[in-house]
């Protein structure tokens, strides 16, 4: 694992209008880490995502990804970028294996048709997220977790330097969401990707990811997962209403995370 | 059969629906996936003011046309694009702009010489060679366009902004997409008519949905489902005795709900 960062954030603040979504925000995530950005909704999240694929500029400040600026990085093809589940229309007439299929087309010169090589990635692909046998069947009819999957395939036959979440476990159950996530730890684990992915869920993928950040428009925590995150920052990023309860080992070192 | 095929008027017609079902067959799946129906019927009513234009300045119809199709699709794209409006409301003004203006070209030409029905609702004596040429080198444009970049439109269409990540140019090719749309939607006039453009346009893909969930059968349905209806259309409207534009899409409406009833009863 490389130490150089993947993504830096220097001081950068992004606006719509008068509206300030992102403030001051500095950031820097190492090549192989996977990192998870949490907050509430609003808190620039999906913003945050959007500055690093190049989508928003900041106003100020500045922000390299994989050594280049959002814009020049973007229409490369070495990011991987998986939307919100509602971003993609269900109905639309294609397999699993032609969503996956794109990702190699992206990159075909004028009129050319997929290669042997193209196949065997994408073979690869849904093999990595386990949905070989699915390969035929209409995307719209899989389940969501299934869907994310195929995204995540088609993700991976771009064979990306960094991997691009934007709230992946949204309508997943608690067993599909596990599994998912351990399908990212894997992926990061075999191919040596950078993963940042967005959540509001701060209890299940901290268990999952090496960092996470906490984000209500300022950031307010960035660290281990498995460090203490105090009920102070807890609060600071999701609002005073907010409870934590910690069931798991934490319990014993970080008593001030109760809520 | 004989006596019908003699005629130079139905050969043409003939040809020219021929031409027509490989065009909106292929056309009609990007936009009823993409969601942009409403500017098919929006892009042919500004084709009225340019008709109209023409036909004042003696210049042919399908030049202005083209150039009042071609600008109203690229600049709803572009305003949509820059979120300055919505496509509703950018369809809805100049659909009525141009519709404006072609009334005032109209009222502009001192002799009324125009054949207003035909341009609105078509006219399949109108049609003549220098119109199958037109909309033959329009397929001859549009058939490399579209499968060269056919999985980059498709994936565009699936997920825009994925794709621009992917390195596929997702502007460009709307853009494209939204001419040759201007330019079919132009070269199927005289044969369609302005008013009735819009069932071609969505009809043929909607059909090709309901029969399928894999887009190569969606797409050759689509383009038979044109043939179908084009070429049924003119032999109907023969022996009917009725206007043929509006026999097609009589037809075309009538063999989708009866398709969606029996889809949607299995």
């Amino acid at each position: 694992m490389e130490n150089s960062p993947a993504i830096v954030f220097k001081n950068a603040t992004v606006t719509y209008g008068d509206f300030v979504a992102l403030e001051h925000i500095n950031l820097s995530i190492k090549k192989g880490e996977m990192v998870s950005v949490v907050g509430p909704n609003g808190g620039g999240k999906t913003t945050l995502l959007h500055a690093v694929l190049g989508f928003v500029t900041p106003a100020s400040g500045s922000i390299q990804v994989l050594g280049q600026s959002p814009q020049q990085v973007q229409p490369t093809g070495r990011i991987g970028y998986l939307p919100q589940a509602n971003a993609v229309n269900r109905h639309f007439p294609v397999s699993a294996w032609d969503v996956i299929a794109m990702a190699r087309h992206s990159s075909q010169p004028f009129g050319q048709r997929l290669n042997t090589e193209d196949k065997l990635k994408i073979n690869a692909a849904l093999q990595t997220v386990g949905m070989s046998d699915h390969r035929r069947h209409h995307f719209g009819s899989l389940s969501g977790g299934q869907r994310q999957r195929v995204l995540i395939a088609r993700a991976l036959a771009g064979e990306p330097e960094l991997l691009i979440l934007d709230e992946p476990s949204t309508g997943l159950d608690a067993v599909a969401q596990d599994s998912f996530y351990q399908l990212l730890q894997k992926i990061r684990n075999q191919r040596g990707i950078t993963i940042l992915l967005v959540s509001h869920d701060i209890g299940t993928v901290s268990g999952f990811v090496d960092q996470i950040a906490c984000l209500n428009r300022q950031l307010h925590y960035h660290g281990k997962a498995n460090d203490c995150l105090t009920a102070e920052i807890v609060k600071k990023t999701f609002g005073d209403h907010m409870h934590v309860l910690v069931h798991d080992e934490r319990c014993t070192t970080c008593g001030d995370a109760h809520g | 059969m004989a006596d019908i095929l003699s005629m130079s008027f139905f050969r043409n017609a003939l040809i020219m629906g021929g031409l027509l079902s490989l065009l909106f067959g292929l056309l009609s799946f990007f936009i009823v996936i993409r969601r942009m129906t409403f500017l098919g019927a929006g892009i042919a009513h500004t084709a009225f003011g340019g008709v109209a234009l023409g036909v004042l300045l003696g210049v042919h119809p399908f030049l202005t046309s083209a150039v009042f199709c071609v600008l109203s699709a690229l600049l709803i794209g572009r305003m949509v694009k820059r979120e300055t409006l919505t496509y509703d409301t950018a369809i809805g003004i100049f659909f009525a702009l141009a519709m404006a203006l072609g009334a005032i070209f109209i009222a502009l030409r001192k002799a009324y010489t125009f054949d207003l029905s035909g341009y609105l609702f078509g006219n399949i004596l109108g049609v003549t060679s220098t119109d199958l040429w037109l909309t033959a080198i329009t397929l001859m444009l549009f058939i490399p366009f579209y499968f060269g970049f056919f999985h980059k439109l498709l994936f565009a269409s699936f997920d825009d902004r994925v794709a621009s990540t992917s390195g596929v140019k997702s502007d460009r090719l709307e853009s494209a997409l939204l001419v040759f749309l201007a330019l079919i939607i132009v070269v199927s006039i005289k044969m369609v008519g302005i008013i009735l453009i819009s069932a071609l346009v969505v009809l043929p893909a909607s059909f090709g949905l309901l029969i399928s969930r894999d887009y190569r059968t969606v797409i050759t349905a689509s383009i038979l489902f044109t043939l179908v209806t084009m070429s049924g259309g003119l032999l109907a409207s023969y022996f009917l005795d009725s206007p043929a534009g509006a026999t097609m899409v009589v037809l075309g409406a009538l063999l989708y709900f009866i398709t969606l009833l029996f889809t949607q009863s299995r």
